[in-house]
């Protein structure tokens, strides 16, 4: 054995031992799929752990590399966790709500006017219209609202239908873990 | 499963979340007598019990993401096995009751003792060449290495019990590694190409 092998192998024992530097992590990973010495050697490793433990543990040992084969191609390609919608839901909200506020303080600003007769004509501010001012979307869409207490403009439906969004299945926590039903 | 173990598993389950195979076959290479012995309480059939190990690495497996190290890994798996072993007990004995949702065996359930006579041979021969590896390990090497494998000790706590640095007792049960790992790898059949 060189040294790099004593030194992959030690790394291999510490990771056996939870007590691998992330680059003796690193270096075990990126050996283990073209190293079959090394995958070897951390089954004859935990076999002997076993068989150290219980006798029994023995009788239960397969070939690994059969085993692993087998496993290999039934397994999907990936398994990352990829974060949850609900997980991006938050952040995204709060940018959402920034970008609709810097769309309405624009629609809402006086307009910039070069002629000096326009420019010191009263421009009603927002405040103004009190609570029946300008929606930030009304505003972009260049709608108008009725007066406060006057029917609600045709083309709007009296009780808007919240949107609904599909965030699809819950995700269970151990899927793996519940009976079939 | 004691504590160190369970840290052991936390970098494996923690790389395979992020999708490192090897990660995974680890813990598949480590769990795999464990998972086998405990479905072989419930199935009779070593083929079977076969089938269901693989069943409950690929069940772990997909299921690996929702998997938040709320239990150990090694609960987790057993958790998964026996639900693999229940089903296929449904399915051979529909009519059965199996209202085992605690966990537990069922108490008619047998351990498997259809092995052939050459898988009950090789057990005893690795057995063998085991209890020879280890009575062949220096005195140091020895103790160090059981009381990390049996006792589950920590380094720190070996190192104390041996008056040593954790140095050492590191390198100890590193070179008894692999001097049971030479004896033992001509019986276990790897296969490795």
């Amino acid at each position: 054995m060189n040294a790099s092998d004593d030194a992959l192998a030690q790394a291999l024992s510490a990771v056996m031992d939870g007590r691998a530097t992330p680059a003796q992590w690193a270096q075990v990973n990126a050996a283990w799929d073209r190293d079959a010495a090394l995958r070897e050697q951390w089954s004859a490793w935990h076999a002997g752990a076993d068989g150290l433990r219980s006798a029994e543990l023995l009788r239960h040992h397969r070939p690994p590399q059969a085993l692993l084969e087998a496993l290999h191609a039934q397994m999907p390609a990936s398994v990352v966790d990829h974060p949850r919608r609900r997980d991006w839901f938050a952040p995204f909200g709060v940018a959402a709500s920034f970008v609709a506020l810097a769309v309405g303080l624009v629609a809402l600003r006086p307009p910039a006017v070069d002629d000096p007769t326009l420019a010191s004509a009263p421009f009603p501010a927002p405040g103004a219209q009190g609570l029946g001012g300008l929606s930030f979307a009304q505003a972009a869409a260049g709608r108008t609202l009725p007066g406060w207490g006057g029917a609600l403009e045709p083309a709007l439906p009296a009780q808007a239908t919240p949107a609904i969004i599909d965030w699809g299945p819950a995700l269970a926590e151990h899927g793996a873990s519940a009976p079939a039903p | 499963m004691n504590a160190l173990e369970r840290d052991a598993d936390a970098l494996l389950v923690r790389e395979a979340q992020a999708g490192r195979r090897a990660a995974f076959d680890m813990l598949v290479l480590k769990y795999q007598r464990r998972v086998e012995r405990l479905l072989s309480r419930s199935v009779r059939d070593p083929d079977d019990v076969a089938d269901l190990c693989q069943e409950t690495f690929l069940a772990a497996y997909r299921a690996l993401p929702g998997f938040r190290g709320d239990s150990a890994f090694y609960t987790w798996i057993y958790r998964i096995a026996i639900n693999t072993a229940q089903r296929h007990r449904a399915r051979q004995r529909p009519v059965t009751s199996l209202d085992d949702d605690e966990g537990t065996l069922d108490a008619e359930a047998h351990p498997t003792d259809d092995a052939t006579p050459e898988a009950l041979l090789a057990s005893r021969q690795l057995a063998v060449g085991l209890n020879e590896a280890v009575e062949g390990l220096a005195d140091d090497q020895r103790r160090a290495l059981l009381l990390r494998e049996v006792d589950g000790l920590s380094y720190e706590e070996i190192a104390d019990l041996m008056d040593c640095p954790p140095g050492t007792v590191r390198s100890r049960i590193f070179r008894a590694r692999e001097a049971l790992a030479a004896r033992l790898r001509p019986l276990l059949g790897g296969g490795w190409r």
